[in-house]
């Protein structure tokens, strides 16, 4: 599995691709934090909840590649007649874009240094929206990685993604108009949904075991679909 | 070393793979031959654990691929029909990456690489992206790939593809140097190929094996009669008389290109025999023409060429089909 996460952390560098996308979420982040110096205020909510909305488009970029690229270039073969588990393998995958992101994630952070020097302690729910985006990023990348075992393009895996995120995003503003039980399905579904909570400074186990439960099961049908398609 | 019994592979209604049974012994080196999408590459990928069977089992050294795959992966280097190369990793980061994943101790990894390298002579070229090595280059890395962790059995699915003539010349060598302490089973639609380099054939067709023999039993098994060709002296009807009154001897004509004076030899020319499947016929040409005064001065033994049996085998093989 280290073997993996390693060449998948230098895939990631050899190309442009982690670059790039670093280069852009730090563009947006930024421009966001913008409004935080010139309102002089340290309230971290609205910046976050422009984040939250970027990484559901940035991360399918990121995730594109990370399966799809190996079938394309039939490395695939090498990696599952090399003596290791298929699961060690996708792993080691997941692990490494997630690290990628927590690599994004901390370059916000002097922005928060900024705030904290000008005046404006750190709050409990600006740890909670730090905590709240990593959960709901990692699911993003989650399912990401599972589209991107679907196909061996990658243009198709990042569109599919984006597209299903944005659909996952969309249940949460449909959840408000509806009402009744339809509303609760869909606020349950709805991934940023439950990031607000974290925003409010609730750590609530309920929704960190909905992320991580929601995590594993993607992970889990990634691994499938390749097992699956060795038998097909 | 290898057990195969009764494979088969089902895509869907097509049997890639249909009944195959098999048993290849250590240190063997055999080469499967068959057209395009005769079932080659997808025996091999069962072989090697990348894909599964629809029924059957496969053995390797004792351990079932199925039952325990990581101990089967772990005594196979595997070279695709495209290598599994990153394009993005130079030669030396690519074997390195290779020796992780095949759990080579770190302290061996080093000089083991430094070896490979040297042994398929990519060793100038180690810090080169693999992106901008050339196709046959590409192929002696992913060659060096399958040798990483020194396996017992080598599978190489045809290894030579995309090299020029002296480079297929050095690999071949190298894969016949490899086989004598490995196991080694090649693929190929090139018949010289196997030929060259194999102890035994295997002609797989339309997912069967269609024959199964060393190169020279094959060639000699399916000539059918024996076929020679010789130079002999003297005008040419009474050589075709005399040669033609030879029992055992069906037919003889002179051949195109061995008109009088070729290479020299007077006015000897070359007739294309066909005889019976008879030792003695040769001696008893022999005494015939010297009687006669015609002598013979070149004599060989020509083959079915692994083409021909191949073409023998396979539209043999149709035309059955078709009649039913």
């Amino acid at each position: 599995m280290r073997t993996i996460y390693k060449r998948e952390m230098k895939a990631y560098f050899y190309t442009p691709l982690a670059y790039v996308v670093m280069a852009v979420f730090i563009y947006f982040a930024t421009m966001n934090f913008r409004t935080n110096l010139y309102a002089q205020h340290g309230e971290f909510r609205f910046m976050f909840a422009e984040i939250a909305t970027l990484l559901l488009i940035i991360l399918p970029i990121l995730t594109m590649r990370v399966m799809s690229e190996e079938r394309k270039n039939n490395t695939e073969v090498l990696l599952i007649t090399s003596p290791i588990r298929l699961w060690q393998m996708v792993l080691g995958k997941y692990l490494a874009v997630l690290t990628i992101f927590a690599m994004m994630m901390a370059c916000t952070i002097p922005h928060q240094v900024v705030a904290i020097v000008f005046g404006s302690p750190l709050t409990m729910a600006t740890v909670g929206m730090y905590v709240g985006i990593l959960f709901m990023g990692a699911l993003v990348l989650a399912i990401g990685l599972f589209i991107s075992s679907l196909t061996d393009n990658q243009v198709i895996a990042a569109v599919v993604s984006i597209i299903t995120m944005v659909v996952l995003w969309s249940f949460g503003t449909a959840a408000q108009l509806i009402g009744g039980f339809v509303s609760k399905v869909l606020q349950w579904l709805s991934i940023v949904s439950r990031y607000d909570n974290f925003t409010k400074g609730i750590f609530s186990i309920t929704h960190i075991v909905y992320y991580l439960t929601f995590i594993a099961f993607f992970v889990f049908l990634a691994v499938q679909v390749v097992e699956k398609r060795r038998w097909s | 070393m290898i057990e195969i019994e009764h494979l088969s592979k089902h895509y869907g209604k097509i049997k890639a793979v249909d009944d195959i049974s098999l048993k290849i012994g250590k240190g063997e080196i055999v080469g499967f031959l068959g057209p395009n999408g005769a079932g080659k590459t997808t025996t091999m990928n069962i072989l090697t654990g990348y894909l599964s069977s629809t029924e059957g089992r496969v053995r390797v050294c004792g351990y079932d691929v199925m039952d325990r795959p990581l101990e089967v992966k772990r005594r196979i280097g595997y070279l695709p029909e495209t290598p599994p190369i990153y394009r993005d990793m130079t030669v030396e980061d690519y074997l390195r990456f290779v020796s992780e994943l095949k759990k080579v101790p770190r302290n061996k990894a080093r000089a083991q690489i430094g070896d490979i390298m040297e042994l398929v002579r990519i060793t100038d070229h180690r810090k080169r992206l693999i992106n901008n090595l050339s196709k046959g280059y590409r192929q002696r890395v992913g060659l060096a790939q399958s040798l990483v962790g020194n396996p017992e059995v080598l599978v190489l699915d045809e290894p030579t593809v995309g090299m020029d003539p002296i480079q297929i010349i050095e690999i071949r060598k190298l894969i016949r140097e490899l086989g004598k302490d490995r196991t080694i089973i090649l693929s190929t639609h090139i018949l010289p190929e196997v030929s060259a380099v194999c102890e035994r054939i295997i002609i797989i067709h339309k997912g069967r094996i269609a024959a199964e023999d060393k190169p020279a039993n094959l060639s000699g098994g399916y000539r059918g009669a024996g076929r020679f060709v010789a130079r002999i002296e003297g005008p040419a009807e009474s050589v075709l008389r005399t040669v033609k009154s030879v029992g055992g001897v069906k037919s003889a004509e002179p051949t195109p290109a061995g008109a009088v004076g070729a290479g020299g030899d007077g006015d000897a020319r070359d007739y294309a025999l066909e005889t019976e499947k008879d030792p003695d016929v040769r001696r008893r040409m022999f005494y015939a023409l010297a009687k006669e005064g015609h002598p013979i001065l070149e004599l060989r033994v020509v083959d079915l060429s692994l083409e021909e049996i191949f073409l023998q085998l396979t539209t043999k093989e149709t035309l059955g089909k078709e009649a039913v």
